[in-house]
């Protein structure tokens, strides 16, 4: 690879870490095991880099190396109890004073306790707008499975925040 | 009749909360509150202050790439 075409790639790759991060965040749900995730998922994108075919989503490419290397982490954890709980509710503390910090407090919470496989859809599909094709890609699963995540997703969300009781209309 | 009926009854009545009716949508105003928290709560993360330890990170890879041999 050429030296300009590596300092694009590294430009491009900074880019993406605030959203590598959140996606990250929202798998692990601990902020220091998701940035470690950031930093595998960088170098293993910097040394395949050779491999990425110009052109195609770039986004795409680095968040199915990220998630892949969550998945083989949890793998090799699977007798460790997760610790997500607490983690996403800790980093609350930074988010400011906004009239709607309780509502977003509380949807956080919700969110956490979706199975990583749901939140990984509803964040790829809801927050980085990624279609359902591409992510079914992503993750090496039909669409219509991508399709049922999301929906269940959205499905326990209401339930659990009471969006679909009649008091809950306004937002 | 009877029996047919009779398993429907049980099987409903064992159904999970959050686990039924996958494929039923939402009101369109309930999705769009939820789609509404998810991108406010995804991008409270996206807009939080970088720490140094990516662009560190990033710069040693460029430059081992620099290096002949240091990067296969």
């Amino acid at each position: 690879m050429s030296d300009t075409a590596d300092i694009n790639f590294q430009k491009e790759l900074a880019a993406l870490v605030p959203n590598l991060r959140a996606f990250a965040r929202s798998l692990s749900g601990n902020p220091d095991r998701a940035d470690d995730l950031v930093q595998e998922a960088l170098v293993k994108a910097w040394q395949n880099r050779g491999t990425f075919a110009e052109g195609s989503n770039l986004k795409a490419w680095v968040f199915t190396i990220l998630r892949n290397t969550f998945l083989s982490e949890l793998r090799k954890r699977k007798n460790e109890v997760e610790d997500a709980d607490g983690a996403f509710a800790n980093s609350l503390a930074t988010v400011g004073n906004q009239a709607s910090h309780m509502d977003l407090l509380d949807f956080r919470a919700a969110f956490e306790t979706l199975p990583a496989d749901q939140r990984e859809a509803l964040i790829l599909v809801g927050a980085e707008g990624f279609g359902y094709e591409e992510v079914a890609l992503m993750c090496g699963c039909a669409v219509g499975t991508i399709k049922s995540r999301v929906n269940r997703a959205r499905q326990k969300l209401a339930t659990l925040l009471a969006h679909d009781s009649p008091a809950a209309v306004a937002d | 009749m009877p029996e047919d009926d009779q398993r429907k009854v049980t099987n409903s009545s064992h159904r999970k909360v959050g686990d039924g009716l996958p494929d039923t949508p939402l009101p369109p105003h309930v999705q769009a509150r939820i789609g509404r928290q998810l991108k406010r709560a995804y991008e409270d993360i996206i807009a939080e202050p970088l720490p140094d330890r990516f662009g560190t990170l990033l710069d040693e890879l460029a430059k081992s790439a620099k290096r002949p041999g240091a990067d296969s």
